[in-house]
């Protein structure tokens, strides 16, 4: 019976163990209401790691199981992205418009992107094969989506939330990685041994940064403008932005 | 093989990409520099000099003059240039802090500004085109090239003011919490 690698079930028994502290961390802080398909992702994760565990790994059953889990887990990816940006445009009217067209028009282009590389990657053959072939296009375009989301951020002084930023670092390098590796494997060399301890071992990283990076009180210190933000900030904000107003006014009248 | 090249170096592009989105992140403009005492401070008049400080007539006035010689106007243009290179600093920092007053106006207003964000966006384009062409003005000014216009960067920055101005509004429910 095949087996993983000692270090392939090392870091599977430590990607499960901060799965499900993450979960657990997540569902004693209220974050699982608010990240609703992350938690549903961390979820499909675990689940598909525990696989491993019960189902021998050359049998007809893990594969499918393993390609089951896998279109689950690209749809929460996805489905986490656009829950991570519908929090944070959330109840900003000013750019409500604004912003929605410009997602739009990331989601065209980001797509359009992903697909440049397909020329370069094999025709497969299996069935895993076929699931990377498409997980790869939408991993990449995730990953555009994100970079052009960001440059949307960084224009405007919309008010970012600590969590915010620790799961965009987190998803940035878990996509980078994603997309790399599978390209690679796409393209024809299966270099399988390295490029899974590699995605395991980011992985793991990305999991136990989230870990103890995200807080309730991540929700609350929000990154505005230049500063952190403590609550009478705001009211400053406000009062700032009524004295601007009458500013304007009183030079328009001039 | 001959693609692990290429893979890193788009992988390299993005990484930096990503770091410098990251840094302008964490480094966005503070707040608590956009004050309504900056806007009160702020005149248009200030820049009136501009427009005429790399002007031919002081020169031909100069010429004109008893006792005049070549390296007079020279060493007066080299010392006007540099003034007028420290007033579009001036001007390029005066109109940056309108832009970031017109930015958090849009963001936090209760009303949709979409046609505003797109104004003020085209505007910024249209003045950093502008600066370029009045730097590259100002280098070439000693060789000979005297057709400098300030007026447009000025009209850019009372036109960028003038936008912010119509983003005020008399209503009571102008701003909102987060």
């Amino acid at each position: 019976m095949r087996q993983l690698p000692i270090e392939q079930q090392i870091l599977l028994v430590a990607q499960i163990a901060a799965l499900v502290a993450l979960s657990a961390r997540m569902s004693w802080d209220g974050l699982n209401k608010i990240y609703v398909y992350f938690f549903g992702y961390l979820v499909v994760e675990l689940l598909q790691l525990l696989v491993p565990v019960f189902v021998p790994l050359d049998s007809r059953l893990y594969r499918d199981a393993y390609v089951v889990t896998q279109a689950l887990v690209i749809c929460f990816s996805t489905l986490v992205v656009l829950e991570l940006y519908s929090i944070v445009l959330r109840g900003l009217p000013g750019i409500g418009n604004l912003s929605r067209r410009y997602i739009k028009a990331t989601l065209v282009l980001a797509v359009l992107i992903s697909l440049i590389p397909m020329s370069l990657e094999q025709t497969p053959n299996t069935v895993t094969g076929y699931l990377f072939i498409f997980q790869r296009p939408i991993m990449t375009s995730l990953l555009v989506f994100i970079l052009l989301i960001m440059a949307f951020l960084a224009y405007y002084p919309v008010p970012l939330g600590r969590n915010v930023l620790v799961y965009l670092s987190g998803y940035v390098v878990y996509f980078v990685t994603n997309a790399t590796t599978i390209f690679i494997r796409n393209l024809g060399h299966y270099w399988s041994r390295p490029i899974s301890d590699v995605q395991m071992l980011v992985y793991f990283t990305c999991l136990a940064f989230w870990l103890f990076a995200l807080s309730r009180s991540g929700e609350t210190k929000r990154m505005v403008v230049g500063h952190q933000w403590d609550p009478s900030d705001e009211g400053r904000l406000l009062a700032q932005l009524e004295a601007i107003n009458a500013s304007l006014l009183r030079s328009g009248k001039k | 093989m001959q693609l692990i090249l290429p893979i890193a170096l788009v992988l390299a592009v993005l990484a930096a990409c990503f770091v410098g989105l990251f840094w302008r992140l964490a480094s966005r403009f503070d707040a608590r520099n956009c004050t309504a005492e900056w806007l009160d401070d702020f005149s248009l008049e200030s820049y009136a000099p501009m427009e005429r400080l790399l002007g031919q007539g002081d020169l031909e006035f100069l010429a004109s003059q008893p006792g005049y010689r070549a390296e007079i106007a020279k060493r007066l243009m080299a010392e006007r240039r540099k003034i007028f290179a420290s007033y579009l600093g001036h001007l390029v920092r005066d109109f940056n802090q309108l832009i970031k007053i017109g930015k958090l106006m849009i963001v936090f207003s209760t009303e949709d500004r979409q046609e505003f964000a797109y104004s003020l966006w085209r505007q910024q384009l249209r003045f950093y085109a502008g600066v370029c062409s009045m730097w590259l003005q100002l280098a070439l000014y000693p060789l000979g090239w005297t057709a400098t216009d300030a007026h447009r960067l000025v009209a850019a920055l009372t036109a960028m003011r003038d936008q912010v101005q119509m983003l005020s509004s008399p209503s009571q429910t102008r701003f909102q919490t987060i």
